[in-house]
C-alpha cells in the first residue's frame, strides 16, 4: 500500500505536462450563401509519462452560428458525425455516417500545424425548436478546405481556447 | 389553452413551448459540504455564455441538489465514526471521507435513499415540463446515474415523450461528464426504447482518457477505446437514441481532470449548440 501512494505521489510530482491551442481561420461562404469567417481548433496535451500524450476532438466554429462542428476521433479517423440535424448534400449519408473529414491522419495528435485539410457534406436541417439563422456552418463542397493552423504552447487551456468569430451581421 | 397538447393517454398537459427560455438543469456527482455550498449552475451558465459571444440564447441554468438527501442518510454513521475519531481528525477526514463513499454506496443500492434522490430529480424535471420550457439535463460523475435512470423512467411512463413531437419531451437532450455508466458496479446496460419515429434523442457524454472515475482505475490507467455509453443504444428503429461518446482533453490527470469538465470552453461550444437546435 505504501508503495503504491509512494507511485502515486511519484506520478502526480513528475506528470508534467505541456499544453497546446491548435488554431486557424478562413473565410467562405456557409450553408445559406452568406460569406463567413470559419474558426478551427483543438487542444493537445504532452505528458511525460504515464498518461501519454493525447487530444481533444477539433471544432469548427462559424461566424454568427451558434452549430459547431465536432471532428471526433474514431476508429475510421477523424470524423464529423452526421446528426438528426444535418442532411448530405448530393449524396445519403447515414445517422453517424461521415458528414465530413480530415485528410491529414487518423488520430488528432498527429495532426500538425501548417495545412489542415478539412471537408463539409452536408448542410443543417433545423426543425421547430432550431434557432433560426443560428445554425449555419460551411458549405458542403468537392473541394476540401484548407486552414493554416498555428500551434500555441499555453499555460492553461481553459482561458486560451480562441473565441469564435465575432459576428459581422 | 394553445400550449396544451394531449399525452399518449389522452390526458392534456403543458406541451413545450420552442420560444421559452431553455433550461438546463445540472445534476451534481460526489460532493461534500451541503446543498447550499453547490452553485455549479452559474459555473455552465457562464461557460455557455463565454462562448456566445455576442449571439443571442435565451437560456438559463438551475441545479437539482440532493446533497442534503445524501446527508441525512450518513448522518448516523458519521455520528458514530466520529465517537472514535474526535477534533480535528474526525472533522478533517472522517467526515468528507463518508460524504463521498457514502454518495456511491447510496447510488449503488437501490435503496429508499437513491429512490428519493431519483424521484426528487423526476418531480423537478416534470415541474419544468409543465411550465413549457424546454429542458436539456447536465449530469456530471455521480449524477449522471440519477439522471440516467430518471429520464429512462420517464420514458418507460409511456406518458411522454411522442418520438416524433419534441414538444411531448421533458427532456430535449442529456449531457453527462465523468460518468461512470459505463463501469459494471452500477449495472446499465441499455437505454429505454422510446418508440417508432424519426426524431431522435441526444444524449453526448463526455470523457476524459485519464479520468479514473470514467475509467474504474483508481491508479489513473487510461481509458482505452471509443466508446463507453454509445452500446446502451440498441439497432432497433425504436431506439430512438443518438448517443456520443465524445473524448476531451481537459489537460489535466486524474482527478483534476474529473472535475475539469466545468470550464472546458469546448463543453461550452457544443451546449451552446445542443441547446439551440
Amino acid at each position: 500500500m505504501a508503495r503504491r501512494m509512494l507511485l502515486i505521489l511519484c506520478l502526480l510530482v513528475l506528470n508534467g505536462c505541456t499544453q497546446y491551442i491548435y488554431s486557424g481561420t478562413i473565410a467562405g461562404k456557409d450553408s445559406a450563401g452568406k460569406d463567413r469567417t470559419f474558426l478551427v481548433y483543438w487542444n493537445k496535451t504532452e505528458r511525460l509519462l504515464w498518461f501519454d500524450t493525447w487530444a481533444g476532438a477539433v471544432r469548427l466554429l462559424t461566424e454568427c452560428s451558434l452549430n459547431d462542428l465536432v471532428y471526433e476521433e474514431m476508429e475510421n479517423g477523424i470524423i464529423f458525425q452526421r446528426r438528426e440535424s444535418d442532411e448530405g448534400v448530393n449524396r445519403g449519408i447515414p445517422l453517424k455516417g461521415p458528414c465530413g473529414e480530415i485528410q491529414n491522419a487518423r488520430q488528432i495528435k498527429d495532426l500538425k500545424e501548417g495545412a489542415l485539410l478539412l471537408s463539409v457534406n452536408c448542410r443543417p436541417i433545423p426543425d421547430e425548436f432550431s434557432l433560426t439563422n443560428r445554425m449555419n456552418y460551411p458549405q458542403a463542397q468537392d473541394a476540401s478546405y484548407v486552414f493554416q493552423v498555428t500551434k500555441q504552447k499555453v499555460a492553461d487551456v481553459e482561458n486560451s481556447v480562441p473565441p469564435r468569430p465575432a459576428c459581422r451581421d | 389553452m394553445e400550449n396544451l397538447a394531449i399525452g399518449l393517454r389522452g390526458v392534456d398537459f403543458m406541451a413545450v413551448d420552442p420560444a421559452k427560455t431553455r433550461k438546463i438543469l445540472v445534476v451534481h456527482g460526489v460532493e461534500t459540504g451541503t446543498d447550499q455550498d453547490l452553485h455549479l449552475d452559474n459555473d455552465i451558465y457562464e461557460l455557455v455564455e463565454s462562448r456566445l459571444k455576442g449571439i443571442p440564447l435565451d437560456f438559463s441554468a438551475e441545479m437539482y441538489r440532493y446533497e442534503n438527501i445524501n446527508d441525512a442518510a450518513q448522518a448516523k454513521l458519521k455520528q458514530v465514526l466520529n465517537i472514535f475519531f474526535q477534533g480535528i481528525i474526525g472533522k478533517a477526514i472522517v467526515d468528507p471521507t463518508i460524504e463521498l463513499v457514502g454518495d456511491v454506496v447510496i447510488a449503488l443500492k437501490k435503496g429508499s435513499t437513491a429512490d428519493t434522490i431519483r424521484q426528487g430529480l423526476v418531480t423537478r424535471i416534470l415541474e419544468i415540463f409543465a411550465e413549457g420550457n424546454p429542458l436539456y439535463i447536465v449530469a456530471h460523475s455521480l449524477g449522471s446515474i440519477y439522471a440516467f435512470d430518471a429520464v429512462n423512467q420517464l420514458i418507460g411512463t409511456k406518458a411522454y415523450f411522442n418520438r416524433d413531437d419534441r414538444k411531448t419531451w421533458p427532456v430535449q437532450g442529456l449531457v453527462t461528464m465523468g460518468s461512470p455508466l459505463g463501469l459494471a458496479m452500477f449495472n446499465r446496460k441499455s437505454v429505454t426504447d422510446i418508440g417508432e419515429g424519426r426524431k431522435f434523442l441526444r444524449w453526448i457524454n463526455y470523457w476524459d482518457r485519464t479520468d479514473p472515475v470514467v475509467s474504474g482505475s483508481f491508479y489513473g490507467k487510461p481509458q482505452q477505446g471509443y466508446s463507453i455509453v454509445e452500446r446502451f443504444a440498441s439497432s432497433s428503429p425504436t431506439c430512438g437514441w443518438f448517443i456520443q461518446d465524445r473524448v476531451v482533453d481537459i489537460g489535466k490527470a486524474w482527478l483534476m481532470a474529473h472535475v475539469g469538465y466545468w470550464s472546458h470552453p469546448a463543453i461550452g461550444d457544443d451546449l451552446a449548440t445542443l441547446i439551440a437546435a
